[in-house]
């Protein structure tokens, strides 16, 4: 049913040169990275059943672009409803920290970033790791540039801000 | 000695490039870790394939289903709490009709009617039959509410609330109007005003008949005002436009410039179509909102073109928009800027 025609090829094709880079840009905007291929997974699906439709749009790459962010943001607000508070001392209470296994700064900020609100966190994925432009981000997020600009103001603030009160802890727990 | 200032805001002012650039390696680290092409390309088709089973078994649950979408649409029309009688809608032309916006006294309504494209082609639809398409499945949801906030600029006083769906009148061909409102208040009402300083969204969700887009025009441009406040927000004929058309849908829109209560005021009626599905949604912009007239018509068309695009993105996604069911008359009027 797939697997001929120009279609089918032309699909191969766009997933073959496209297909990793919707993956990493959906690790970035995921909280559990490694959802992020199953929910590709589904949107070239979704993809494939009216290729003739996202063929025919002005920029390919764009329209799938969107359809993974559409995604990723569905995936939170479905992953919100699923969550559910536990019972007080059902879980265990961690004294300090686990220095077994130092975090890098990478991983520091990489948790700090899935902290922040789906709408911040988009927005600076779609500017320092995809590069877009704010044009190009407001058209893939359906917001306004300035909606863009705010969100990127804000993210990066509070970004800032986590990074500040995390070395200010640090500092004084090493006092 | 922290290296850090007390202030975390200070500390933090300092840094922002920085913080911009380690996010941007840490992103280029994290992300780019090795990704199998193969077994996403796998992935997809088998996935595709089950999807389109899924899709085949609810497709003929909805051509099932049909018939009784339009009884329900006919059965809005019957007296009971909530619900506009015949007697009480008004007919194409007639005088405006009193929106309910209680939550109360709102219809269900189906949340979802789409038909896939691929299995749509196979089905015989009857004689005016009628999709639906609620508008929180268009606008709803936290972008909305998040783009409004962002037009003044300020965290003042702001409220979101609840949509509220109720029929407002009844139309040839099984055709039934149905208005929902949501604002956002911004700053301190004005008690001495019925319409206070607000941004009033009013969406307008229609139900047709497989009309063409010349007959939606008519159609915006004569009864829109049906479901209207009857307090004069209107005196000047609504001009409708098409503000772009792809393959897709249309967009239409009109501005009316002009209120017998609040002078100064932007009123934007906007609607879109995408195949079957039509959505559309009235902005009200109050006098008090930017220094001039142009600074207002400005944001209040900005604002209506991104609410245009995120409900023609939400329609096109629903699946309700087959190219075979376009009008071909569609075409060849660009968006004028239309004014009042």
């Amino acid at each position: 049913m797939f697997g001929a025609g120009t279609q089918a090829v032309e699909f191969t094709d766009f997933v073959a040169l496209r297909g990793p880079g919707l993956v990493r840009l959906a690790r970035g905007l995921l909280k559990d990275p490694y959802q992020a291929e199953d929910v590709v997974q589904d949107v070239l699906a979704k993809a494939l059943l009216r290729w003739s439709r996202v063929s025919a749009a002005d920029d390919i790459d764009a329209y799938v672009r969107r359809m993974v962010v559409n995604a990723c943001t569905s995936w939170f607000r479905r992953a919100a409803r699923r969550e559910r508070p536990v019972q007080d001392g059902s879980l265990p209470v961690r004294v300090a920290p686990d220095h077994a296994e130092p975090l890098t700064d990478r991983d520091r900020i990489m948790g700090l970033l899935r902290r922040l609100p789906v709408k911040q966190r988009t927005v600076l994925v779609l500017r320092h790791y995809e590069g877009l432009p704010d044009t190009d981000i407001a058209r893939v997020m359906g917001v306004s540039e300035g909606t863009v600009r705010s969100n990127a103001h804000r993210g990066l603030a509070r970004l800032r801000r986590f990074l500040c009160e995390e070395a200010g802890a640090t500092t004084e727990a090493g006092r | 000695m922290s290296e850090i200032p007390s202030d975390p805001d200070r500390a933090c002012a300092a840094d922002r490039e920085r913080t911009a650039r380690l996010l941007a390696e840490a992103m280029s680290g994290e992300l780019a870790g090795p990704v199998d092409a193969h077994r996403l390309l796998a992935g997809a088709r088998t996935r595709a394939h089950s999807l389109r089973r899924r899709r085949a078994v609810a497709a003929t649950a909805a051509f099932l289903a049909v018939p009784a979408l339009a009884i329900g649409a006919n059965t809005w029309n019957l007296p009971g709490p909530g619900r506009t009688s015949p007697a009480d809608a008004p007919s194409l032309g007639s005088a405006p009709a009193p929106v309910r916006s209680d939550p109360e006294a709102t219809v269900p309504l189906p949340t979802r009617a789409s038909v896939p494209v691929s299995t749509r082609a196979s089905l015989t639809w009857p004689e005016n039959s009628v999709l639906l398409v609620p508008d929180e499945a268009v606008l709803g949801g936290d972008s909305l509410g998040e783009g409004y906030r962002e037009l003044e600029e300020s965290d003042a006083e702001q409220d979101v609330r609840t949509t509220g769906i109720s029929p407002c009148a009844s139309l040839p061909g099984s055709e039934v109007l149905a208005v929902a409102s949501r604002s956002i208040v911004i700053g301190q009402p004005d008690p001495d005003q019925s319409m206070p300083d607000e941004w009033f969204l009013h969406a307008a969700t229609r139900v047709f008949a497989g009309s063409g887009a010349e007959e939606q025009i008519r159609w915006l441009r004569e009864n829109i005002s049906s479901c209207e406040p009857a307090d004069g927000t209107m005196d000047t004929p609504l001009r409708v436009s098409k503000v772009s058309q792809d393959l897709n849908s249309t967009v239409l829109a009109s501005r009316v410039g002009v209120s017998t209560r609040h002078p100064d005021s932007i009123t934007v009626f906007a609607a879109v179509r995408v195949g079957r599905a039509v959505t559309g949604f009235t902005l009200f912009v109050p006098a008090r909102v930017g220094d001039d007239a142009g600074t207002r018509e400005e944001k209040a068309l900005s604002t209506a073109t991104s609410l245009l695009s995120l409900a023609r993105t939400r329609l096109e996604s629903s699946g309700l928009g087959p190219l075979s069911e376009q009008d071909p008359r569609l075409g060849g009027v660009s968006w004028s800027g239309t004014g009042k």
